[in-house]
């Protein structure tokens, strides 16, 4: 149900305070962040605004699918350009409002303050209308948004705001309207009322108008700079203005005195908040361009059901396109029975991205975001858990492995169901046999678990360990380069496969030249 | 202001790099430049640059022919035009009559109001020169030239000009007009036209108020100087906006004309030496067209004194044309009059022939061996493979690949093996390719293999052995000697 009243745009259920949900964090720890490279993603946002809220909400993720829900209707209706724009509008105007009511004690003349005033509450009356149009110009689908509509439809109705939007409207006009002449003689000036007398300007620009077909250029001049407060002649010019027009200065004066508190609370919140969609939208905005996929996460009940169509690592993505490169596409499903994915395969091959993939498209869809995948169907997580290996932990070979042994039996213990554990790489310090067999035992165990659990390994022969064990090779190119194509496929782990043409190494075989040929005409 | 002599609707941009294709140097483009240059180092680049820039439909190339017609009717014209902008521009820069930046809107306006005098004087020279001569253009470009300068100076415009410039020349007494700011700053400030106000106006009616400045001290003074300022500053950039656009309309002109320049040195130098100049008829893409009568090396015919040998052939239908024989048989000489008369063509010229039809392609491209590197030999294949593969990169449907000697650095069955699949390749892509080669069992596999639009040629052997330089459809072909003498004989 929608009410009338700002609650929120971040959540739709008690409690609606950031505070509260954090004490209930207790299911992720830092370490996550760091292993999922979640924490590149909070570390990159723009600084300025609130950034500290917003990394504490990318570590807050959502308790229910519905909140889930929420969020991705809100993410959806962004996609509208007009109300993206509007947004955007919204946001940064009422932000340089913020500062210049702030400046504003740094002028020295009172009426300069009068006049100033008077300019800042037009543009803020100006952006809540704009704002209030678009949101009655798009067809809005979520929850939140027309909620806010409700809201800002209450507020621009209501006595207070209608008085002071058209005063100030009408007072603004008037002010443009004026006009006078600056006489300058040899002792003295003379400030007159303009009387209508002919603008030589517009004369000029008459004569030479299609030289410039009317692009008038500017900034032939060395730009005469004076600060916000007044020299003294501006002054004594202004003095004259003000007797010629007495009556708006009047005016002008009495409006500050009665407006002075002109914004509304619930606009400040709604900025604040939006911010979130916003800085994600932004991030992700390069990748969008290059048509990367981006899907909203579907919540389904048996694991059976799991599918993630089409998923990279999000922070590898865009890392990757400075250098110009698309980051690969990957698919992962789980069929019946299957709990334990191994997944083996050369050095650099993209395993560790692989895992970093899930965990993230996880952790992200407890987040309400657009995850980077095509389609993704998955059940609400109750826990993700990773262990990465870490190369700047120095330890000794023995420490290493009492580190591995402990996080592997701490996990154990802390999971319910319906969780998501990834273990990359581990008990890569210790001989084979022995990777090979506590590997075996550890598998066992997470098979007897209701979770997906994502088994990194060097070690090939696990990933034939049990029946609820399935093998995830990443592929090389045939051909005695072993080029990686970073694909992984559901398939028994095994060695290269060697070599092939002269012309397959230079891309010069039929089929590749066609393909190649196709590419340059889309252009890519 | 616009040009529009090389574009119908656009101006040519002349600080992108257009240079996509190799085939510049295996063509030797730059003979062709020196002739078109005369020495003119202008007339070079600009030349370079618009036939570099390839044009993609036939609507504009037919645009260009007319241009190039005219200007080629008109040579003495045109000529004396090229100088009177050069002149102009050399004064632009040795007298340094840019237009100064950054400097005080009075100094910039008394400044622009000069420049502008300059250059409105040189506009009318060259605008009036081409209207006496209106009865002698007809293309597009030139009569849509001739009309804008009528547009833009109507009878009376120069007498209004020296009336609104005199009315500067007075800047004792001005009048300023101002409108409120933000701040209750004045801004928007515009000049007025007449700067003495009645004074008995004000007693009666109390609407302005008189501050006297005479005892004022030097930091106010100052403050009012800078108001004076901002008073003309639009007027100034207004005045500045139109001495820019003139400065960059001459040197936009002088360019597009340097390049017809460039067209008539070199029709001029062919058609001395008799050689047939003619203007190809152009077909859309699609179409595939190419055929000619009589083209020659544009080039070869510049640099020798002797007659070129010209070749008659149509290759609308093959896609795939092998040239076979010996060498100094005029092979490459073959290769390079299409790609010089192609270029030449899609960038609205005339070209070296007495008839040429071709369709507008995407782009060519060369795979010439490189004579002067002597390790191109054995071992080196891996080279020609990596370079033949980076030559792909810019390949799209409806170019023209030219391969000359391609993958001779290794023996004819693994170099016919790898070339085969390659060809095939390429026509299929709809890309059309002519093969120099000595590997016969390339030839012999396609006329074998019954494959349509395929055309083996030859340098022509004349009864007593002497090279024609023709190009001939080739003859060894027809017959699959090995086999047959051996059936023929047991």
């Amino acid at each position: 149900m929608v009410e009338e009243r700002y609650k929120s745009i971040l959540f739709c259920k008690e409690p609606f305070d950031l505070e509260e949900r954090k004490r209930d964090k207790k299911k992720f720890s830092q370490e996550l962040f760091v292993d999922l490279n979640i924490n590149q993603l909070v570390d990159s946002l723009p600084i300025g605004g609130d950034k500290e809220f917003i990394r504490e909400l990318l570590q807050t993720p959502l308790n229910d699918p519905e909140e889930v829900y929420f969020r991705q209707a809100i993410f959806r209706d962004l996609e509208s350009g007009v109300l993206w724009d509007g947004v955007l509008a919204l946001v940064g105007t009422l932000e340089h409002v913020d500062e210049k009511v702030f400046s504003l004690e740094r002028l020295v003349c009172e009426e300069q303050k009068e006049a100033l005033f008077l300019n800042i509450v037009n543009e803020y009356c100006n952006a809540i209308n704009n704002f209030y149009d678009v949101l009655k110009s798009v067809s809005i689908k979520s929850d939140g948004l027309n909620m806010v509509l409700l809201c800002i439809e209450k507020y621009v109705v209501s006595e207070f705001y209608q008085t002071m939007n058209k005063e100030n409207h009408l007072l603004v006009k008037q002010l443009s309207e004026i006009r006078y002449n600056i006489i300058f003689r040899e002792n003295a000036l003379i400030v007159a009322n303009a009387n209508g007398g002919e603008d030589y300007n517009t004369e000029l620009l008459e004569l030479f108008g299609p030289f410039l077909f009317g692009e008038k250029r500017e900034g032939y001049c060395r730009k005469i700079t004076s600060g916000i407060n007044m020299n003294p002649v501006e002054l004594s010019i202004m003095q004259c203005v003000k007797k010629l027009n007495p009556q708006i200065f009047k005016q002008i004066h009495g409006f500050r005195n009665r407006y002075s508190e002109f914004r509304e609370e619930f606009v400040g919140c709604f900025c604040d908040e939006i911010r979130f969609y916003i800085n994600y939208l932004k991030y992700i905005a390069l990748l969008q361009k290059q048509r990367m996929p981006f899907a909203y996460t579907c919540f389904v009940n048996n694991m059976e059901q799991t599918k993630i169509e089409d998923g990279y690592d999000l922070i590898l993505g865009i890392k990757l396109l400075d250098r110009g490169v698309e980051v690969v596409l990957n698919d992962f499903d789980c069929l019946k029975n299957e709990r334990v994915y191994v997944i083996t395969g050369p050095n650099q091959g993209g395993k560790t991205t692989f895992s970093r993939m899930l965990g993230q498209i996880y952790y992200l869809s407890m987040l309400g975001v657009p995850v980077p995948a095509r389609n993704v169907s998955i059940v609400f997580p109750k826990g993700i858990f990773t262990h990465f290996e870490h190369e700047e932990v120095a330890y000794n070979d023995n420490g290493k492995l009492q580190d591995d042994l402990l996080r592997m039996r701490d996990i154990l213990e802390n999971v319910t169901d319906n969780c998501l554990i990834i273990m990359n790489e581990m008990l890569s310090s210790t001989s084979y046999k022995d990777a090979l067999q506590i590997g075996k035992k550890i598998i066992e165990k997470l098979g007897m678990t209701n979770n997906i659990s994502i088994y990194v390994t060097f070690v090939d022969e696990l990933s034939c360990a049990n029946e609820k064990v399935v093998s995830i090779v990443s592929t090389v190119q045939s051909s005695e380069h072993g080029k990686r194509t970073y694909k992984m496929k559901r398939k028994a782990a095994n060695g290269l496969v060697y070599a092939q043409s002269l012309a397959d190494k230079y891309d010069l075989s039929y089929e590749k030249i066609k393909l190649r040929i196709c590419k340059n005409v889309q252009g890519r | 202001m616009k040009v529009s002599l090389l574009f119908k609707d656009k101006a040519m941009d002349w600080k992108k790099s257009h240079k996509v294709d190799n085939c510049f140097d295996d063509f030797k483009f730059t003979v062709l430049l020196d002739a078109m240059a005369d020495g003119d180092r202008l007339i070079y680049d600009c030349s370079e640059k618009v036939m570099m820039c390839r044009l993609t439909s036939k609507e504009q190339i037919l645009y260009r022919q007319n241009v190039l017609k005219d200007c080629i009717r008109n040579q003495e014209l045109i000529l004396k035009l090229y100088e009177i902008l050069t002149g102009v521009m050399k004064d632009t820069i040795q007298n340094k009559k840019y237009i100064k930046l950054n400097d005080y809107p009075s100094v910039v306006l008394s400044d622009s109001k000069e420049k502008l005098r300059y250059y409105m004087d040189k506009y009318m020279l060259i605008g009036k020169t081409m209207e006496e001569n209106e009865s002698r253009f007809y293309s597009e470009g030139f009569i849509s030239f001739i009309k804008d300068f009528k547009e833009k100076v109507r009878p009376g415009f120069l007498q209004k000009m020296n009336e609104m410039m005199s009315f500067l020349d007075n800047t004792e007494a001005i009048s300023v007009n101002a409108s409120v700011g933000v701040a209750y700053q004045g801004s928007n400030y515009r000049l007025n036209k007449d700067s003495e106000p009645c004074p008995s106006f004000f007693r009666l009616t109390r609407s302005a108020y008189k501050i006297s400045t005479r005892d004022w001290d030097a930091r106010r003074l100052e403050y009012l100087l800078e108001l004076k300022q901002l008073g003309v500053e639009a007027t100034a950039d207004i005045l500045a906006s139109v001495a820019d656009e003139l400065t960059s309309f001459f040197s936009e002109l002088q360019k597009e004309i340097a390049f017809y320049c460039g067209c008539i040195h070199l029709h001029k130098k062919l058609f001395v030496k008799g050689c047939a100049l003619s203007y190809p008829k152009v077909f859309d893409t699609e179409d595939c067209k190419l055929s000619f009568s009589n083209l020659y090396d544009v080039g070869l015919a510049l640099s020798q004194k002797k007659r070129v040998i010209g070749n008659t052939l149509n290759m609308d239908t093959c896609d795939l044309v092998v040239i076979v024989g010996a060498n100094q048989g005029g092979k490459s000489t073959f290769l390079r009059s299409i790609g010089l008369a192609q270029i030449m063509c899609q960038c609205g010229m005339f070209v070296g022939a007495e008839k040429y039809e071709a369709s507008v392609y995407s782009g060519i491209c060369t795979h010439f061996r490189k004579n002067e590197d002597p390790t191109l030999n054995s071992g080196k294949l891996d080279d020609e493979l990596h370079r033949f593969s980076d030559s792909i990169d810019v390949l799209k449907p409806y170019t023209i690949l030219m391969c000359n000697e391609s993958f001779s650095s290794t023996n004819e069955k693994e170099g016919t093996e790898i070339a085969i699949p390659i060809i095939d390749a390429m026509i299929e892509s709809k890309i059309r390719v002519f093969f120099v080669t000595h590997f016969y069992s390339i030839p012999i596999h396609y006329v074998n293999s019954g494959r349509k639009g395929v055309k083996v040629l030859q340098a022509e052997r004349k009864k007593d052995a002497t090279r024609s330089f023709k190009m001939v459809e080739s003859a060894i072909i027809q017959n699959s000697y090995g086999m047959d003498l051996y059936n023929s004989l047991f």
